[in-house]
C-alpha cells in the first residue's frame, strides 16, 4: 500500500509543468530538471547542486503530511468555508493515525516502517467520516499546496541562493532543505538574514507563480482538481458557502493562500520537532504575511 | 478572509508551539482569546485584502519580502544576489 501512495505521488508530480509556460516565456530562465521522490517518510524537500546541476528532492513523507493535516482539518465544519469556533472540530476523526497518539503526527511517518504486514492499512486505524465534497475539497488543497512547494524549490534556484552559496562555498552537501540547517555555515547574524530573506524571496516567487497559475485556470481544464472539485459540487448538488465555486477569483485566492501558508506551518512543526526552531528559517508568521502580502500584489 | 483563520485551525490542530508563533502579532495567544480573534495588525491585513490590493503594493519591500525589519539586510542581499540570479524584474 505503502507502494501504491508513492506511485500516487510520483503521479500527481509527474502532471507538474516546471514552470508555467507564461513565466517561461516571460523570464526565458532554466528550471530545474531533475527531480527525485524519495521514500522517506519525514517531511522534507529541498534543493541540491550535483555536479554543478541543480536537483530538486521531494520526501513522500510530504505528501502523507499535507494529506493527514488537510483530511483532518477538514472534519472541522467550517473549514475553507467560513470562520468557525475551534470547538466545532470533533477530536475523534484521525484520518492518518499511525499508531498511538504521536508526537511524530504531521510531520514524520517513518513508524509506518516498524509495522508488520501490509504497514499503512494498519496505519489507516479510523474510518473517514469526509463527504465527498469535502474530500474534493481537500484533494484539491493537496494539489496547490504541492505545487506550492514545487515552485518554492525551483525559485531557490532560480533566484541563485544555491549558486550564491556554492560561490561562498557555503552550500552544504545537502543543498537546501525546508525542514533542516540552512547551509553548513550557519552562524551569525548575518546568515541567518540571508537565511530568512532567501526563504522569505522563494516564498514570494513561489506565491506569485501559484497565484498567477491558478487564477488563469480555465474551469473545464481536466488536469486539475478543480475541474474535479466543481464535479463534486455539481454531482453533489452543493452550494453557497458549503462549496465555494472554484471558478470565482476569491475562492481561488484562497486556495493559494492556503496551500502555501499550510505548506510554511507543517515545515515550521518539523523543524520544530526536530530540535531546530533555530533562526535559520523565518517565524511562520512572518512568512504567512510575506505570502499574503506578495498574493494581493500579484 | 477566511484562509489565515483556516491556517490558525491547521496551527493549534497541528500543535505548533514555536514562540513567535505562540506570542505572535497575528494569533495573540491571550485569556481573553477566542478562536478567530486576531491582532490589529493581522486586521490590518484583513482590511487591506477586504479593500484591495492598492495599499498593499505598497507594504511591499524589495525582494517580495513584505517585513519592514527585513528590509535594509534585504536590500543589500538581493543586490548581491543580482549576478546569480536566472530571472530579473522579480524584486
Amino acid at each position: 500500500m505503502l507502494a501504491a501512495l508513492a506511485d500516487d505521488f510520483r503521479g500527481a508530480i509527474k502532471r507538474f509543468d516546471p514552470l508555467n509556460t507564461t513565466f517561461r516565456s516571460d523570464w526565458s530562465t532554466d528550471t530545474i530538471e531533475k527531480v527525485r521522490l524519495r521514500r522517506a517518510l519525514d517531511l522534507n524537500a529541498g534543493v541540491s547542486l550535483q555536479s554543478g546541476q541543480p536537483e530538486m528532492r521531494i520526501n513522500l513523507g510530504l505528501y502523507l503530511a499535507l494529506q493527514d493535516a488537510l483530511l483532518d482539518a477538514f472534519c472541522v465544519r467550517g473549514f475553507f468555508v467560513s470562520r468557525t469556533a475551534q470547538t466545532d472540530r470533533p477530536n475523534a476523526y484521525g484520518v492518518l493515525s499511525v499508531g498511538a497518539p504521536s508526537d511524530t503526527r504531521y510531520h514524520d511517518y517513518s513508524e509506518i516502517n516498524d509495522l508488520d504486514g501490509d504497514p499503512l492499512a494498519r496505519a489507516l486505524t479510523r474510518a473517514m467520516p469526509l463527504q465527498p465534497i469535502r474530500l474534493a475539497q481537500a484533494d484539491m488543497l493537496l494539489f496547490f499546496a504541492l505545487r506550492w512547494v514545487w515552485f518554492h524549490e525551483q525559485a531557490h534556484w532560480i533566484l541563485g541562493h544555491l549558486d550564491y552559496l556554492s560561490a561562498k562555498n557555503r552550500l552544504a552537501k545537502t543543498g537546501l532543505k525546508e525542514a533542516e540547517l540552512f547551509s553548513n555555515h550557519s552562524e551569525g547574524a548575518e546568515t541567518y538574514g540571508e537565511a530568512y530573506c532567501f526563504e522569505l524571496q522563494a516564498d514570494a516567487l513561489a506565491t506569485q507563480c501559484l497565484v498567477a497559475e491558478t487564477l488563469g485556470l480555465p474551469p473545464a481544464d481536466i488536469s486539475t482538481p478543480i475541474y474535479e472539485y466543481q464535479l463534486a459540487i455539481e454531482t453533489s448538488g452543493t452550494s453557497g458557502t458549503f462549496a465555494p465555486p472554484p471558478n470565482t477569483r476569491s475562492t481561488r485566492f484562497r486556495i493559494c493562500l492556503m496551500a502555501a501558508g499550510l505548506c510554511a506551518l507543517l515545515f515550521e512543526l518539523r523543524r520544530e520537532r526536530s530540535g531546530l526552531t533555530s533562526k535559520t528559517h523565518p517565524p511562520p508568521t512572518a512568512r504567512i504575511i510575506n505570502i499574503a502580502l506578495t498574493a494581493l500584489s500579484t | 478572509m477566511t484562509s489565515l483563520f483556516d491556517l490558525e485551525i491547521i496551527a493549534r490542530m497541528v500543535q505548533l508551539k514555536h514562540p513567535l508563533y505562540r506570542s505572535s502579532m497575528l494569533f495573540p495567544e491571550e485569556k481573553s482569546y477566542a478562536p478567530g480573534d486576531v491582532s490589529p495588525l493581522a486586521q490590518d491585513i484583513f482590511d487591506l485584502m477586504l479593500k484591495g490590493s492598492k495599499k498593499a503594493k505598497s507594504l511591499r519591500t524589495e525582494g517580495g519580502v513584505a517585513f519592514a525589519q527585513y528590509h535594509d539586510q534585504s536590500r543589500q542581499l538581493y543586490q548581491a544576489l543580482e549576478p546569480y540570479a536566472r530571472v530579473s524584474g522579480f524584486r
